[in-house]
């Protein structure tokens, strides 16, 4: 497994978030804008779930740790599966480059692409203490084009709109802060130096599935 | 005539070299032999002693009497007068041996000395005698040895007159005792044994000499005769002999030898057998591989290992170059599905407008009326990318992903084909370890195998060495050559013998009958003598042998032959008598006094017809002799009676 420093296209940024944004954000609130379909609080939590998009190896190993906890969730051990069954991790990983205590990935670009054509709606939050958090909605139109999208080739871009919903049941309602520190923890992210990309734990996650699945024969 | 060395080569059908190597082993004399004769003539007759007669006083008694050439008469008229004394004592002193002299004679006799000469060189034979003689010879005047006791007397005349004489050094055949015609030794015939020959006696026995033993006869013959091959035949005839014997004794030898393998054979027929069995059974058990079974399971493991290694080297190489195909397949792949969805996701982009500035999101209301081309971007007016340049590139980058999707699969298929060769290849690698390893248990059992094949390699060597030792042994290819070569040298010689004798043979038959008429067997009508010394018969129409005969008839016939061979032998050139005839009454038998008259009347003509006869004869008829001798010739007593 090569550590591949490849880089996503703008466009495939673009439709990545607007999927996350789709399929992980919450019913908006009563003060939210019109025409708003989805909500997400923080940039954080947004560049959490970006991130178990972009690292299939990570995505797996939380659903492992989510069928040990809960043996009755099989659903997450088949995901799991399918991601290391698959050339997900290979073909699907997009490394973040690690800046102090978290993933580092500047969304600003995506996000403009988003706002400006009214797709994605941000303001900071009021009822927040500080400053830099923002609530994201994903606006009609930009749910529309997710419709759109799969409405079309849906081989292109159906793993978009599954992976998204995969992040989306694995994170739950679990806040964004909580959820870097869970990405943080593994010893391979937390080991990779500052400006470096994050390191794969695919290795060690295949050995946890096959032990698992011996455990299990 | 051809060579004689040629003749048996041809008949022997040999070569030249081989014969004459094996007649010259067995000194056959290879050319015919012609007769040197020497001529022995006694000239004085002296002994000395003293007569003890039952009812007599002893008498001391000197007999001494000269004599030469032709015919001497020892005469009387009494019987045991001691006429067969003088020719007993002539011969006891020739001989050393005392011959029919009696022994009370012997025990009167003090001194003895008898002069003769061979070939005119004299001798003296001097003795004492009481019991055991003792004595000199002098020959030619010079001390030529001494005796004391009957051997060295013996030993003494024997090689003496032996050697004077020139006696043929001819052998006979002496059967042993008891034993089969094969089984005797040569013999050479000595002085002891010629002198009978000119010791004419009455009385039964062979036509001359005195034992009838094999040949005996036959070669007195020679005696009197040299006839041509004579020697050659009888020394074939010995040398064959001997030949046949060591022949016969290498068989016999050879027979034991093989009796004995064979009885070796059976136990070790028995111990192979055992052998055999035994590794039948570990064959069988399959508890014990042979050596080459081992080298085989050694070397099918190393052949394993070696495939084994080369081939892991194979699926790691593939393995590596799976990894590459497949880095490369994800490669093509994720540039493939970015070129894709970029391509979908651009030109819908670009079909909605911004509506806000991308910075600080203040609203564009009067943004321009985007272009209808599509080619610039309506903001900023840079070139929009082609839609066909983007599904170019979706299209080539699809082809890409194809290539290495193709590349992926070869690599696969070929990791496949290496592992499940891997696969196979562990498993005859492990089959092939276990089979070595197994060796090790097994090793008692292959010890056992070694020993056991050891043991019927030596049994059936030895077996083999046996049967080849037989088919050997039959040969005794030499020796069979050599009795061949002699056997034909024997019948040539004997043949050229023969062919020779045949004349003189019919000549002696002629004369025999002729005198035996004279000496009174008027009925005999044909004498067949033969070269053995014997003689078939024709008495009125009736065959009949010597032995045979009456005594008389015996004598008559002995006297006749004796004459018939001087006479004829002269007459060829073949005789060879060394001319001393001791011939003792003559007249006695059954003797009529006409024949008795006849056979001295032709005694004295054959003494008087050759030179160097010298015939001593004792007769107790003196008168029939009568004027024949001549009165000097008397050499008998005193008035004819007592001799001494």
């Amino acid at each position: 497994m090569s550590d591949n420093l490849h880089r996503a296209s703008r466009e495939q940024n673009f439709v990545r978030l607007l999927f996350v944004l789709d399929r992980a954000g919450v019913v908006p609130a009563a003060t939210s804008p019109e025409g708003a379909y989805r909500q997400m609080r923080g940039q954080t939590r947004l560049q959490a779930l970006d991130f178990w998009m972009r690292n299939p190896d990570y995505l797996a190993d939380e659903l492992i740790s989510d069928y040990e906890a809960d043996p009755s969730r099989t659903w997450a051990l088949d995901a799991a599966r399918g991601i290391l069954g698959s050339r997900e991790p290979a073909i699907r990983r997009l490394p973040m480059l690690k800046w102090r205590f978290g993933a580092w990935e500047p969304l600003d670009d995506t996000l403009a692409i988003m706002t400006s054509r009214r797709l994605v709606t941000h303001r900071p939050d009021a009822g927040q203490q500080r400053v830099r958090e923002h609530l994201y909605w994903l606006m009609d139109a930009g749910h529309d084009i997710t419709e759109q999208l799969l409405a079309g080739d849906t081989g292109v871009f159906g793993w978009y709109a599954d992976r998204a919903d995969l992040v989306a049941r694995i994170a739950g309602d679990t806040g964004g802060e909580a959820l870097k520190h869970r990405q943080y923890e593994h010893p391979e992210y937390k080991a990779t130096n500052p400006m470096k990309p994050i390191r794969s734990i695919e290795g060690r996650v295949r050995d946890r599935l096959e032990a698992l699945e011996a455990a299990a024969a | 005539m051809t060579d004689f060395l040629d003749a048996v080569t041809a008949a022997a059908e040999s070569d030249r070299a081989a014969v004459a190597a094996v007649l010259d082993e067995a000194g056959v004399v290879l050319a015919p032999t012609a007769p040197t004769p020497h001529i022995l003539e006694i000239s004085r007759v002296c002994f000395s002693g003293t007569k003890h007669l039952e009812g007599h006083e002893p008498e001391d008694f000197v007999y001494d009497r000269s004599m030469g050439p032709g015919l001497w008469v020892v005469a009387s008229n009494h019987n045991l007068a001691g006429k067969s004394t003088i020719l007993n004592v002539i011969r006891w002193a020739l001989t050393g041996r005392t011959g029919r002299l009696r022994d009370d004679v012997r025990s009167w006799i003090a001194a003895v000395t008898v002069e003769g000469s061979i070939d005119d060189q004299t001798f003296v034979i001097d003795f004492t005698d009481d019991g055991a003689p003792r004595g000199t010879l002098t020959d030619h005047g010079q001390p030529a040895g001494t005796f004391s006791g009957d051997d060295e007397f013996e030993a003494l005349t024997g090689a003496f007159f032996s050697d004077r004489l020139g006696l043929d050094p001819t052998p006979f055949w002496q059967r042993r005792e008891g034993g089969d015609e094969s089984e005797g030794d040569a013999r050479r015939l000595g002085w002891q044994g010629y002198f009978p020959a000119l010791h004419v006696r009455s009385g039964s026995g062979p036509l001359l000499g005195e034992q009838v033993q094999g040949g005996q006869a036959g070669t007195l013959m020679q005696v009197f005769l040299g006839l041509p091959w004579a020697l050659t035949a009888a020394t074939a005839r010995v040398g064959r002999r001997v030949v046949q014997r060591d022949l016969n004794a290498m068989r016999r030898r050879a027979r034991d030898d093989r009796q004995a393998r064979e009885a070796a054979r059976e136990p070790l027929r028995n111990q192979l057998d055992t052998a055999r069995a035994r590794l039948a059974a570990l064959e069988a058990q399959g508890a014990a591989p042979t050596p080459a079974e081992i080298d085989q399971r050694m070397s099918r493991y190393n052949t394993a290992a070696t495939a084994l290694s080369a081939v892991q080297d194979e699926v790691r190489a593939a393995r590596a170059t799976l990894s590459l195909t497949t880095d490369a397949v994800d490669a093509a792949t994720r540039r493939h599905l970015a070129l894709k969805e970029t391509a979908v996701i651009r030109p819908l982009l670009g079909r909605i407008a911004p509506t806000e500035c991308p910075r600080c999101t203040h609203h564009l209301e009067d943004v321009k009326e985007h272009r209808e081309a599509e080619d610039h971007c309506f903001v900023c007016d840079a070139p929009l990318q082609d839609v066909v340049e983007d599904e170019a590139e979706v299209a080539e980058a699809e082809q890409e992903l194809a290539d290495a999707q193709a590349a992926h699969a070869i690599a696969t298929a070929e990791l496949d084909a290496a592992a499940a060769r891997e696969a196979e290849l562990q498993i005859e690698h492990d089959t092939a370890r276990a089979a070595v390893a197994q060796i090790d248990t097994q090793a008692p059992a292959i010890a056992e195998r070694a020993e056991v094949v050891q043991q019927i390699a030596v049994a059936e060597a030895l077996l083999e060495q046996g049967t080849q030792l037989d088919a050997t042994d039959d040969a005794h290819d030499d020796l069979a050559l050599r009795e061949k070569i002699l056997g034909v040298a024997q019948g040539e010689a004997e043949n050229r013998r023969a062919e020779a004798a045949r004349d003189f043979l019919q000549r002696l038959g002629s004369e025999v009958v002729d005198l035996g008429k004279r000496f009174g067997m008027p009925n005999l009508e044909a004498a067949d003598p033969k070269l053995g010394a014997t003689m078939k018969l024709t008495i009125g129409g009736a065959e009949s042998n010597f032995g045979s005969l009456t005594p008389g008839e015996q004598l008559r016939v002995r006297i006749a032959t004796l004459i018939g061979l001087l006479r004829i032998g002269v007459d060829l050139g073949i005789g060879r008598f060394p001319g001393l005839l001791l011939i003792d009454s003559p007249g006695s038998e059954e003797m009529v006094e006409v024949d008795a008259a006849e056979i001295l009347a032709e005694i004295t003509a054959i003494a008087a017809e050759q030179d160097h006869l010298q015939v001593i004869v004792a007769t107790a008829r003196p008168e029939l002799i009568g004027d024949l001798a001549g009165g000097d010739r008397f050499i008998g007593g005193a008035d004819l009676g007592m001799v001494f």
